[in-house]
């Protein structure tokens, strides 16, 4: 649920609403940078990719928030493998992009192309996208009576985790995963985040973002600004992180001192709000090319697939060791491209419940 | 404006890391105010334990050290909290940035000093234990000063190092290596022999063990080893980081400062275990607000 089911836009299309970004160390000389989209993909939603999208990873190389290199995946029409009405197959390609190309546009130097569903490589490039497990555990029922609990009763009730349900277990997601040499990145700490937009026969446009995970879902969640309620997780997916501080300092400030506020959990919960607010402002993910990625306790490098991000991000919310009871299933991920295993089968998902709908 | 000894400037907004990085600190000697006890017996000082096998120096324990913003924003206070057998005296110095202060500590019976010098306060002497209750008492050093006179701006690292009667010198820094060298000797060894500036990949390498130990006990997931690494090379060299300009508070999203009733000890084992832990420790009697803010066991 870093990302799932997060705005109208994506309601409505699932293949543009990013559910999750991870960034990490792959083989010696690379880094790893992974979208998924499709939550409860080939049940719920589909499992191919919007023809009209531009799947890219961003990356700011000079920490002012704006990037300066972009890949870009792009698909073709939808067809079948085989003949196989069941089996979907798009064609792919994947662009890098520098300058102001790097900030709009479909235009980029084309790495590699292929199709989805295979392993793409040359030149030390490697690129996969399809169905894929979803790699992301939350007790999504959990955090939804947690955050009812605390806006309906401004209370603050840790035992709502003791329900420890992986609610996202058993699921599949349509993964791009794309393993590359650091020096096509760039050098050092790099601040980066995902998108998706839609380019076509209108203008372009962004409809859906992710930083870090969680940021909409508890810290822009029922924000009342100046007597409205705005919808600000669109407004996030919308905009760029150039402008978080702008938009979104305050709504997150306000949220984390009342949270704090209602746990007992902080001396000066208006100085605990500062700090949430340099954590997470801009919604970036940092990571230092060529280091162990590590999203945990200690602080944010890069997210590495097996990271309990969600544990991490509550325990940030109410400044108290909280977690959930559930974690990353190991056994679906990969020592090798493209890292995530097997998708789960029909058989395997047997008996499994609808997804929780945010609210 | 460069501090001495090599320090370098700290960027508190560097938001990959929950840790605050260290910095190379300058323990120059400023406006030194000591306060001077008559027929005060000083021991001679020496760096490490007179006992070199037996790692932590005795009368070591529970040394806590706490940098916050006053009730008056202008001014910082400084205290440091230890445990020390009954009778015993020490002197403590306290470094703060570029200044320094010098502290001579009475053992039983306890008579409170109190001083004041140019704008600072400084005091002396048993506090209760805010945290055991019971009437338990401890040691303690306040020291409430002009935060301009601490930093100008930046961040300052701060540390403490208390010298016993019987040679014996104690290190006092951030609630990581105070946990730390709680419960290692070889770590605490080589942490109460040195200074911040002095701190060197060999405290680095034993600290890194310490916490991958810790991790691998814990149930940590991950590799172990990379990540002592990691939380050993963001807590050395050791001090508490104090920016006046950024939030204050010692949290899971960041530590600047320490303020006695921060929950310090859920962030501490959740860091140096590499898994959450929970452990809180609620003070049973508040802060006073006035100077020393620590409340003083009533005299008879």
């Amino acid at each position: 649920m870093s990302h799932h089911f997060d705005t109208p836009t994506a309601k409505e299309d699932p293949r543009i609403n990013i559910c999750d970004f991870y960034l990490f160390d792959g083989a010696p000389g690379t880094t790893v940078m992974a979208l998924t989209v499709n939550p409860d993909a080939a049940r719920l939603a589909p499992d191919t990719f919007r023809d009209e999208g531009i799947y890219a990873f961003r990356f700011d190389l000079d920490g002012d928030s704006r990037e300066e290199v972009t890949f870009k995946v792009r698909f073709g029409e939808i067809g079948h493998a085989g003949g196989d009405e069941h089996k979907h197959v798009q064609s792919l390609q994947l662009r890098r992009a520098t300058g102001a190309e790097a900030i709009s546009g479909a235009a980029g130097e084309v790495l590699l192309e292929g199709k989805t569903g295979q392993i793409v490589q040359k030149s030390g490039i490697r690129l996969y996208a399809g169905l894929a497990p979803d790699l992301f555990a939350g007790d999504a029922f959990a955090i939804l009576h947690f955050m009812a609990t605390f806006y309906k009763e401004n209370r603050y009730d840790p035992d709502a985790f003791l329900h420890r349900q992986n609610y996202f277990d058993k699921r599949n997601v349509s993964v791009i995963v794309i393993e590359v040499p650091n020096h096509l990145i760039g050098k050092g700490t790099v601040h980066a985040w995902t998108t998706v937009s839609l380019y076509g026969h209108a203008p372009e446009v962004q409809v859906s973002r992710w930083g870090l995970p969680l940021v909409t879902h508890v810290f822009l969640g029922d924000i009342a600004q100046d007597g409205k309620k705005e919808d600000l997780r669109e407004k996030f997916n919308r905009s760029v992180p150039a402008d978080d501080v702008v938009n979104f300092a305050a709504p997150i400030a306000d949220f984390a001192q009342k949270m704090a506020t209602t746990a007992g959990s902080a001396v000066h919960p208006a100085e605990y709000a500062k700090q949430i607010v340099g954590r997470l402002c801009p919604t970036t993910l940092s990571y230092e090319l060529g280091t162990q990625a590590a999203f945990d306790q200690a602080g944010f490098n890069g997210r590495a697939l097996a990271d309990d991000v969600m544990d991490v991000i509550l325990t940030l919310t109410t400044n108290r060791p909280l977690a959930d009871g559930v974690a990353p299933d190991r056994s679906r991920m990969r020592s090798e491209f493209p890292y995530f295993g097997e998708p789960f089968t029909s058989a395997e998902q047997v008996g499994l419940k609808p997804p929780a709908k945010a609210t | 404006m460069v501090e001495p000894l090599g320090s370098q400037e700290i960027d508190l907004k560097d938001r990959h890391t929950t840790l605050t990085r260290r910095i190379v600190l300058t323990g120059g000697a400023g406006c030194a105010l000591t306060l001077i006890i008559p027929r005060l017996v000083r021991g001679s000082i020496a760096r490490g334990s007179a006992d070199a096998d037996t790692g932590a120096p005795a009368g070591g324990g529970n040394s806590e050290l706490y940098v916050y913003r006053g009730s008056d924003r202008s001014r910082t206070v400084i205290a440091a909290t230890w445990t020390e057998p009954p009778h015993s005296e020490s002197e403590l110095r306290v470094h703060a940035g570029k200044q320094s202060w010098t502290v001579e500590v009475q053992g039983v019976p306890s008579i409170p000093i109190f001083s004041q010098q140019d704008e600072c306060q400084l005091f002396s002497g048993d506090i209760l234990d805010r945290v055991h209750g019971h009437g338990a008492r401890l040691k303690a050093a306040v020291i409430e000063a002009p935060t301009h006179i601490i930093t100008s701006g930046r961040v300052a690292g701060v540390w403490a190092e208390r010298f016993s009667q019987d040679g014996t010198r104690v290190r006092f820094g951030s609630a990581f290596m105070a946990r730390l060298v709680a419960t290692d000797p070889a770590a605490a060894k080589l942490y109460h022999a040195s200074s911040p500036t002095e701190d060197g990949e060999e405290l680095t390498e034993r600290v890194a063990k310490a916490i991958a130990a810790n991790a691998r006990a814990s149930g940590y997931t991950g590799n172990a080893s990379a990540y002592g690494l990691r939380v050993a090379s963001a807590i050395t060299p050791d001090a508490v980081l104090f920016d006046p300009i950024s939030p204050v508070g010692f949290t899971f999203a960041a530590q600047n400062g320490r303020h006695p009733d921060d929950p310090v000890q859920s962030v501490v084992d959740s860091v140096l275990n590499g898994t959450l832990t929970t452990r809180i420790s609620p003070p049973s009697l508040p802060l006073e607000d006035r100077f020393p803010y620590f409340p003083q066991p009533t005299r008879v």
